[in-house]
């Protein structure tokens, strides 16, 4: 089961997000930043555009982070909001699969990037995955 | 265990330090410009903690060093000052930032106040209909590929070719517009991102503003720099867009992976690094430099539509000179005295404005005797500054002082704080008048959720950072 919580921070967003396992986080992380992006839950209606997404990083943290980001260069770049990742390989250093997305005509918010910034993706005490993921607007 | 703030000793009046001794792995002291107050503000904060990171920096000379301005920020702290000795010391993006070259423009006019009595609303709405601005929104500028690299490779020159300069402008620029730059390490995304966005201002605190000298307090600079009180000025805020967004993520992403190569460690993934003459540290410097020349582009751009849109109300002879423009988010290579010896570095200015005394070589011939033009933006209401840069800075700082206000609450903080109808109506009373893409945008940038702008001044002016000039009101401001 997933969790997602906005956190206060002085000058940009802060998200707490949990979830039982490693690509269900990842979906959860994806779900928040597209929220921040549209502010609506219902997904806009349009022609399907798809992305694949191939990555490799040192450890599951940091995969994370650049996970979204390269999420968000799409989004800005196709003018899309990606709001389904279907993937084919999740493991703690690479990600392979592709997202899918419908075309936007204006974002609600402007992320300049998904920071690394208080990310540690950790295991608590329920046994769930967390971290927290900071967004600069 | 003592807190970072625990070591925080007062040197002066406006000048704290945290001894080198403070954290394991500190190479020189932390230096804070700050009042009492200014120090309770970023009582909650991790900004202290950042910049005591910073002071970890390979390479890192004299001291890492804040503004009254502070606030935390991603790696660096905003208002971040940091000089590493070349040429292999560290660069890092969290120096710089992801809004490469964000930074201020000022033009002064030839109009009066007197002439736009009235008439404040009627110029909020014209400048948001010639002026993009809002999220994700590109502009009526497409370029090519080809066209791109020109605005990536040669900075304003681009702009002055196509005729959205006047013909003095470039000599108003920091570093004249353009650093020596290398597009081919610009990447897919990034061009995607900045290929529609040249003219257009985005969201978040960057906005363009009308407003009038309120008050000089050196009038022989302000004679020097062009202003009177009663002038009609207008300030541009705003950055490299997308494009500079993504030159950051990409080199960001590349240093966190190979920082270990160059075993260096540090406690914070936000100030991955590389040495400036690796391959990593050259391609980044070079990036860097091409998103840098093309915000300097974009403030072209966007001061080409706002003569437009004043020349469209007031009369085609309408002057509208380039006092100057500065960048707050970037590195340069400069000379600087340390230990009595000329040498050269690579100074990180992060939320931080250049600041160069009389006699400096870069500062355009026209103001040289004088120091350069500062320009410190405030909140959206309140005033903004236009300083001079001093000896004594160049002493301190390596030629550095603040960036703007800086900020205290959080959006959600300001959005809880503020009551938009009253704000408005508030501006309105004062004869302000905003045009914003949302109230959301009008809450979280409103006074509040920011540093008192004339404390950041009284320390920079009294810590002899920057000299006042002159003081700016605004009339009509346009946000995103």
């Amino acid at each position: 089961m997933r969790s997602l919580e906005f956190i206060d921070h002085t000058a940009d967003i802060r998200m707490k997000v949990r979830a039982d396992h490693v690509a269900e986080l990842f979906d959860a992380a994806l779900s928040g930043m597209n929220h921040l992006l549209m502010n609506d839950e219902k997904m806009p209606e349009g022609k399907l555009i798809e992305q694949r997404i191939d990555l490799r990083s040192g450890d599951l943290t940091s995969l994370l982070i650049e996970f979204l980001n390269e999420v968000l260069s799409l989004s800005y770049a196709c003018r899309a909001i990606f709001y389904r990742f279907y993937p084919e390989v999740v493991g703690s250093q690479s990600i392979r699969g592709r997202i899918i997305g419908v075309g936007v005509r204006q974002f609600h918010e402007d992320i300049k990037a998904v920071t690394y910034h208080e990310a540690q993706v950790t295991r608590g005490a329920d046994g769930k995955l967390e971290t927290i993921v900071v967004f600069d607007i | 265990m003592m807190e970072v703030r625990d070591h925080l000793r007062r040197v002066h009046d406006f000048l704290w330090e945290i001894p080198v001794t403070a954290r394991p792995g500190m190479l020189v002291p932390a230096q804070v410009y700050a009042s009492d107050r200014i120090l309770e503000d970023i009582h909650g904060d991790h900004s202290l903690e950042q910049l005591t990171n910073v002071a970890m920096l390979p390479g890192i000379c004299k001291a890492a060093i804040v503004m009254p301005d502070v606030h935390e920020g991603y790696g660096f702290p905003i208002g971040g000052v940091a000089a590493t000795r070349w040429p292999s010391g560290a660069i890092s993006p969290g120096g710089i930032g992801y809004d490469i070259n964000c930074g201020v423009r000022l033009l002064a006019t030839g109009l009066r106040r007197e002439a736009l009595e009235g008439r404040g609303e009627e110029i909020a709405k014209t400048m948001y209909a010639h002026i993009p601005s809002g999220m994700g929104k590109g502009g009526a500028i497409q370029l090519s590929d080809k066209e791109l690299d020109e605005v990536l490779t040669r900075g304003v020159a681009w702009a002055v070719d196509r005729g959205y300069a006047e013909p003095d402008d470039r000599d108003f620029i920091e570093s004249g517009g353009c650093l020596s730059a290398d597009p081919s390490f610009v990447s897919v995304l990034a061009r995607r991102r900045g290929f529609d966005q040249l003219g257009t201002i985005g969201s978040g605190n960057h906005f363009v503003e009308v407003s009038y000298v309120d008050e000089v307090f050196d009038r022989s600079i302000a004679d020097v720099f062009g202003l009177v009180t009663g002038q009609v000025t207008i300030l541009i805020h705003t950055g490299s867009r997308g494009l500079g967004h993504q030159v950051a993520t990409d080199f960001l992403k590349r240093m966190v992976a190979s920082m270990s190569r160059y075993d260096i460690h540090l406690p914070d993934r936000e100030l991955a690094c590389a040495p400036f003459d690796s391959e990593e540290g050259q391609e980044y410097f070079k990036a860097m430099a091409a998103a840098a020349n093309f915000a300097w582009c974009n403030r072209q751009v966007i001061t080409w539509e706002a003569r437009n849109m004043m020349r469209s109300i007031f009369g085609n002879d309408l002057n509208v000179r380039l006092v100057y423009d500065v960048a707050h988010n970037i590195a340069k290579l400069e000379d600087h005295m340390l230990d009595g010896e000329r040498v050269r570095l690579i100074v990180h200015r992060k939320g931080s404005t250049r600041s160069f005394g009389p006699g400096q070589p870069d500062i355009p011939e026209a103001y040289r005797a004088y120091g350069q033009p500062v320009i410190i933006p405030g909140s959206m209401g309140t005033a903004s500054y236009v300083m001079a840069g001093t000896s004594e800075a160049m002493e301190r700082t390596f030629g550095s002082t603040c960036h703007g206000a800086g900020r205290r609450l959080s959006r959600h903080a300001a959005q809880r704080a503020v009551n938009v109808a009253v704000l408005e109506k508030e501006l309105v009373d004062m004869d302000i008048h905003v045009r914003a893409g949302s109230r959301r945008g009008v809450s979280e940038e409103a006074p509040v959720a920011y540093k008192d702008i004339e404390e950041v001044i009284r320390v920079v002016h009294h810590a002899g950072l920057a000299r006042k000039v002159a003081r700016l009101r605004p009339i009509a401001v346009i946000k995103g």
